[in-house]
């Protein structure tokens, strides 16, 4: 893992503004995301979270901000330049392409990172093993359930070679095991591509098993950084954000 | 020559602001349509044609009942092509529904071609009191232009007083805003489309009128090149907003004139091509058009989406 | 072995199929020598032409676009001037510009029956679709919808105004006739193998996924506004082909021919066979054309002593278009390509059985969705 300020290997945001006709949906929140980091990104609802990854994968449009992916400012770069230098980014609502079978699904992930058609679906076949998707590789991704299509969605932006991966609630609707495995899951990627990893999250319990860092946010505007100890024992964090009820799920219990 | 060249330039904006006022009432309705259901009605044109078959075969009935007769024809055939095409595809988006308004227009046009012998040609006979020209101190016009400057006037007056002062007028602008959210607060989606229908058919209905007294051939395709310029209309003033819609008919009346007017003979054909032209050009650069509507819309939609972000899981 | 030959069979499946299909027709219908079903089968043939132009623009990318007979028309025109024989030009297009003159009165492309004067008309259509391509790329939903017409209008209006390079509004005279229904057929099915090799080639698949959810392609890289104006470019091609081989088939052709009643068909047919595949453009060409020749033939012979009206067939054909948006979206085929013979399955049966069947009010938006027309307009997030 690479420590220290110095380096250059790092995802950067800097002043991220988004403002929505007067609404400050995110409101000066600057972000570093060290490669083969994984961070945890947690805020109440409606805190901003979505939009600020909106914002950083530049699928809306930001008031004020910088963008520095690896020393190189890519902050007027569109959405799918990014993906291809290595920003890539999953969707709260999955997003796979539902009448493209799985295979094709994650074969277009492999393309967008420059492979070229042959190695693309060699690539796509490892993922969709390692992930143990092969059963379901020629369905329709629309006739999958809920479960497999997110890792779909997770193995299609995997499959794009990723420097830096941005998971938008890849647990949102998956039941207890499957949010379990979902976190070793995060692991193993990051420790196989070595990426960094920014995951929005609401389960704590995945956030606490795997980040490394956490940044907490709140009505847009940044509220805390650290360690998840240092976070679980920040006693703003406490109040603002996780209240009685989060902090039993801090210290390991289970939450609704 | 001063009082002259002055009459001249004062003869243009006349004429301009007759056929602007056409397009205006055309275009309004369409935005109308397009803003409560994201349709752009290419029928549109079978409305004005299926007036104009009625104006022909009812014009012995004497103006009152001819026109009476071809508003109730008229609204009667846009709330049906509502009813019977439209409303199975409620859900379906703009795109769909433009490719089957153009059905239905193809339809209707060949339902005509075949019940009314287009072998014969017809025309709605004209009324030369109406469109003879007489000369108000060097300006020609006649009491058909009159007639539709009042109308137009009357009819906007009437369509501001509608969506502003009436419960049904504040439904129909909640819908074009956002229709989805004006049902979640309690606007009833089919009363809404069906008046937005109505009132399509009723502007259609009086274009159909005033177009065809000056124009008079019947033919089965006699809507198409209206409804065609309608969408230029729309487009340049923006076909999200009404006022916009309304006003871009009236600078395209303004434009068409001062090209006839300004192109070399050899091109002055042309114009209606340098329209069309343009009207790509606006939908891609022109920020004050359709696009911006849309864009604002889309706003609207993130702004939801970020307020809602995160929802309960 | 065997395992290696089923995959290239798989590969050229498609296309093969289709190939059969026009081969039969062809040669039923030179053996039949009646004179009104080669015409119709021609019709037939290069109306085919112009949905598979189509197909690979709309159907792949799910913009819908209604100017692509504009195409068409350049391939005709262009293609018609530099063939027409220079004593005849001389008369007919006396007061051409000069500029044009100097090329065009020259040109007499005839060479290989022809061959070079079809390639030359595609050739000038691919211009303009490269042009125009520029704009429409940037359009989504209804916006793409008008700027397509505009194209269409707009070229329909510059033929019938430019007279002294179009003839205006009088018809072509002097074209040499050297499109057979055999050679239709060879292009068409060069078109087909074009059409489909695109639909699975990476672009093609990029834009299909684009089709379906323009965020989720971006987010893989794909440059939306790039693959879809590489798409209209190829489509502007296989139009401007289809006009060509239109111009040299029916000699005396004028820019009635070019405008919304062969728009309005060819969009028919694509999608009541399913945009979403080429299978789907030619079986809904061949759909159509049965249905519109069997009332065509009604209106001239009647049945029981009755004669139908003349208009009946476009009706009909209008009411199909109709009908198939509202019960049945994705088309015949669903989107889907002709499966390989070993996949007929009861499986494959009783799905697009379902989805026959299956109510329309729920299965309509989802249907929509497959044909990526939902989105168009509504969902599209900004910036390229």
């Amino acid at each position: 893992m690479t420590v220290g300020g110095t380096s250059t290997k790092k995802l950067v945001a800097e002043q991220i503004r988004v403002h929505f006709e007067g609404v400050k949906a995110v409101d000066g929140i600057d972000l570093e995301l060290e490669h083969g980091q994984i961070m945890g990104l947690i805020g109440p609802n409606g805190a901003g979270k979505t939009t600020f990854m909106n914002a950083v994968s530049h699928f809306v449009g930001r008031t004020t901000g910088r963008i520095i992916l690896d020393g190189v400012d890519v902050t007027k770069l569109a959405p799918h330049q990014l993906a291809a230098r290595g920003l890539v980014r999953t969707f709260q609502d999955v997003a796979t392409f539902p009448e493209l079978t799985v295979f094709e699904n994650v074969e277009l992930g492999a393309l967008g990172s420059g492979l070229n058609r042959r190695k693309a679906r060699q690539r796509a076949w490892e993922l969709i093993e390692s992930l143990d998707l092969s059963h379901l590789a020629a369905l329709p991704s629309s006739a999958l359930p809920h479960g497999d299509e997110r890792r779909v969605g997770i193995a299609r932006a995997v499959a794009v070679n990723p420097k830096y991966l941005l998971l938008d609630e890849p647990a949102a609707g998956l039941d207890d095991d499957e949010s379990l495995q979902l976190a070793d899951t995060i692991a193993k990627i990051r420790d196989e591509i070595g990426c960094g990893v920014l995951l929005v999250e609401h389960d704590m319990r995945i956030i606490f098993k795997v980040c490394e860092r956490i940044q907490v946010i709140d009505f847009g505007k940044p509220l805390a950084v650290g360690t998840p100890d240092e976070i679980r024992n920040n006693s703003s964090v406490i109040e603002a954000y996780l209240g009685v009820k989060g902090a039993e799920t801090a210290k390991g219990h289970h939450s609704a | 020559m001063i009082v002259g060249s002055a009459s001249v330039v004062i003869q243009y904006i006349l004429d301009s602001i007759a056929n602007g006022s056409l397009y205006a009432l055309m275009a309004l309705s369409l935005s109308l349509l397009f803003g409560v259901m994201g349709l752009m009605n290419f029928a549109y044109g079978e409305l004005i044609m299926s007036g104009a078959f009625t104006m022909y075969y009812t014009h012995s009935w004497g103006p009152v009942g001819m026109i009476a007769m071809t508003v109730i024809v008229v609204v009667v055939m846009s709330l049906l092509m509502e009813l019977l095409a439209f409303r199975p595809l409620r859900k379906a988006g703009p795109s769909t529904l433009l490719i089957t308004s153009f059905a239905l227009s193809i339809a209707l046009q060949k339902l005509a071609y075949m019940t009314t012998n287009p072998g014969i040609p017809k025309t709605v006979r004209p009324y030369p009191w109406l469109t003879q020209q007489f000369e108000v101190s060097g300006v020609l016009m006649s009491r058909l232009e009159v007639i539709i400057w009042v109308m137009t006037i009357v009819l906007l007056v009437g369509m501001t007083l509608l969506l502003k002062r009436t419960a049904l007028g504040i439904q129909l602008r909640a819908s074009t805003e956002d229709f989805r959210m004006s049902q979640l607060v309690g606007v009833k989606a089919n009363r809404v489309i069906s008046s937005a229908f109505a009132i399509t058919g009723l502007l259609a209905s009086v274009v159909t009128v005033l177009f065809m007294l000056g124009h008079g051939d019947v033919r089965p395709n006699v809507g198409q090149g209206p409804v065609l310029v309608a969408f230029v209309g729309g487009v340049i003033g923006g076909l999200g907003s009404l006022p916009g819609a309304a006003l871009g008919g009236f600078v395209l009346g303004l434009v068409l004139n001062i090209l006839q007017a300004t192109l070399p003979r050899s091109l002055q054909g042309h114009t209606t091509m340098f329209a069309f032209l343009g009207v790509i050009a606006i939908l891609v650069l022109q920020p004050g058009g359709m696009i911006v509507s849309i864009r604002k819309l889309r706003r609207k939609r993130d702004q939801a989406a970020a307020l809602s972000e995160g929802a309960p899981s | 072995m065997i395992k290696s030959f089923e995959r290239y069979a798989r590969i050229v499946w498609t296309p093969f199929f289709l190939s059969i299909l026009l081969v039969i027709t062809w040669v039923v219908v030179e053996l039949n020598g009646d004179i009104f079903y080669q015409n119709e089968a021609e019709k037939l043939f290069l109306r085919l032409m112009i949905v598979i132009g189509l197909q690979i623009f709309s159907g792949n990318s799910g913009v819908l676009s209604f100017g692509q007979v504009a195409f068409m028309a350049v391939g005709a025109y262009m293609s018609a001037l530099l063939t027409i024989p220079l004593e005849i030009k001389k008369f007919t297009f006396l007061s051409m510009p000069e500029v044009m003159k100097s090329w065009v009165f020259p040109a007499h492309l005839n060479e290989w029956n022809g061959t070079t004067g079809t390639l030359a008309g595609a050739g000038f259509a691919i211009l303009f679709a490269a042009v125009f391509g520029i704009p429409i790329v940037r359009l989504i939903g209804v916006a793409a919808g008008i700027g397509t017409i505009a194209i269409l209008v707009a070229m329909n209006v510059f033929i019938q105004q430019t007279s002294s390079i179009t003839r205006g509004t009088s018809t072509q005279i002097g074209v040499p006739q050297t499109t057979t229904l055999g050679s239709t057929v060879i292009w068409l099915v060069i078109a087909i193998v074009i059409a489909y090799a695109f639909r699975q080639s990476r672009l093609g698949l990029r834009l299909r996924a684009s089709r379906e959810n323009e965020r989720a392609a971006k987010s893989v890289g794909v440059n939306i506004a790039k693959e879809r104006y590489l798409a209209f470019v190829l489509s502007g091609f296989i139009c401007g082909l289809g006009g060509a081989l239109y111009a040299h088939y029916f000699i005396s052709f004028s820019y009635l021919d070019f405008y919304f009643d062969l728009t309005f068909i060819t969009i028919a047919m694509l999608v009541v066979g399913g945009m979403g595949s080429v299978s789907g453009g030619v079986i809904g060409a061949y759909f159509l054309t049965f249905i519109y020749v069997a009332f065509q033939r009604l209106e001239v012979n009647g049945l029981f002593d009755g004669k139908a009206p003349s208009g009946t067939a476009d009706l009909v054909l209008a009411l199909a278009l109709l009908l198939t948006l509202i019960y049945r979206p994705k088309g015949i085929t669903g989107g889907k390509e002709i499966p390989f013979p070993t996949d007929w399955s009861f499986r494959w049966v009783g799905r697009l059985l379902r989805g026959e069947i299956r109510p329309k009010a729920h299965s309509l938006s989802e249907g929509l969705k497959v044909l990526g027309l939902d989105r168009l307009s509504s969902k599209d997030k900004g910036q390229r």
